[in-house]
């Protein structure tokens, strides 16, 4: 018999022993257990809070935020009417306003609040002559 | 989700989790770890009590440097292993009060432990058998053949260089060998069981 032979009888009793332990290991018992968890409890840190996100905001939500929501009827209101007399407007295509005929039959004069104000623009009267 | 031994969560998240205030976290690790723990406590010490005193004090070390925990540096495990390794130290020396690797032979001793030949018998052999190494071979056998760590982990664990490593458990599996074969007529097996 070799003594490599003699070695690989070695480790395979030996393999057979440590097999043997490793399903023989000791049983945890329970007031072990009890005592390990008791300590994780005591020093356990407080759970961490993480503020929630913010959620996402539609177009419609921000609209409607921005005229106060639900405590905004009345300003939602005022805008409903004036967009709808625009529509109106526009569709009744309204005639000349009258009443403002004065503004044809009256006449107006031009004056000049400041009437030599060419005077002080060098070369000017040879400019016109 | 479901946390247990089992699953597929690694250690490492699970302490995270647990530094997170998770109830769940520190049961699923208990669960995994514990068992290791005191299995290797109770290989490196030989007494029951004593093991179990060394697995609480290590599980109580991880909980406290949980919210600490450097990602990514260390395997949880290999961790643990190193405290347990290092509390049993303490423990040897206190209770030898020599030092280190100096343990004498121990009495050729619990021959009705090694009566048959089932394999409780042949764990039992073979308790008996590492407690007669002295303590580094010990530490090395037990975490690369019954643990089941590979060479760098257990240099990691035992702080040395993973060519000790090799060298602790060659002569450690010799000297068992040894010690087991002189047992063996007594134990009344052959190869081939």
């Amino acid at each position: 018999m070799t003594m490599g032979n003699d070695m690989d009888k070695d480790n395979d009793r030996l393999e057979r022993h440590f097999a043997a332990a490793r399903t023989a290991g000791p049983a945890v018992p329970d007031t072990l257990m009890a005592r390990v968890l008791a300590d994780a409890a005591a020093h356990q840190p407080a759970p961490v809070c993480a503020p929630a996100p913010a959620p996402l905001r539609t177009l419609r939500a921000r609209l409607w935020a921005a005229i106060g929501g639900a405590g905004g009827i009345g300003a939602g209101a005022g805008l409903a009417a004036a967009a709808l007399s625009g529509v109106w407007i526009g569709f009744a295509q309204p005639g000349p306003a009258e009443g403002l005929g004065f503004i044809e039959r009256e006449t107006f004069e031009m004056v000049e609040l400041i009437p030599d104000f060419d005077l002080l623009i060098p070369g000017a009267d040879e400019m016109e002559g | 989700m479901p946390f247990d031994a089992q699953s597929d969560t690694p250690d490492e998240a699970l302490l995270v989790l647990y530094a997170n205030g998770d109830p769940r976290a520190a049961r699923a690790l208990a669960e995994r770890l514990l068992p290791r723990v005191l299995g290797f406590s109770a290989r490196m010490l030989n007494d029951a009590a004593e093991a179990e005193d060394v697995a609480q004090e290590a599980m109580l070390r991880l909980w406290r440097i949980a919210p600490e925990w450097r990602r990514g540096e260390a395997q949880v495990s290999t961790w643990l292993y190193r405290v347990v390794a290092n509390l049993c130290t303490d423990r040897l020396r206190k209770r030898r009060g020599v030092a280190l690797d100096q343990v004498p032979e121990p009495e050729d001793g619990a021959p009705g432990a090694l009566a048959g030949m089932i394999a409780a018998d042949r764990a039992a052999a073979l308790e008996t058998a590492l407690a007669a190494l002295p303590e580094r071979q010990r530490q090395a056998v037990v975490l690369r053949h019954i643990e089941g760590l590979a060479n760098p982990e257990i240099a990691a664990v035992m702080d040395i260089g993973v060519e000790a490593v090799e060298s602790l458990t060659a002569r450690g599996k010799r000297r068992l060998a040894q010690l087991l074969a002189g047992r063996r007529d007594e134990l009344g097996y052959d190869d081939g069981e």
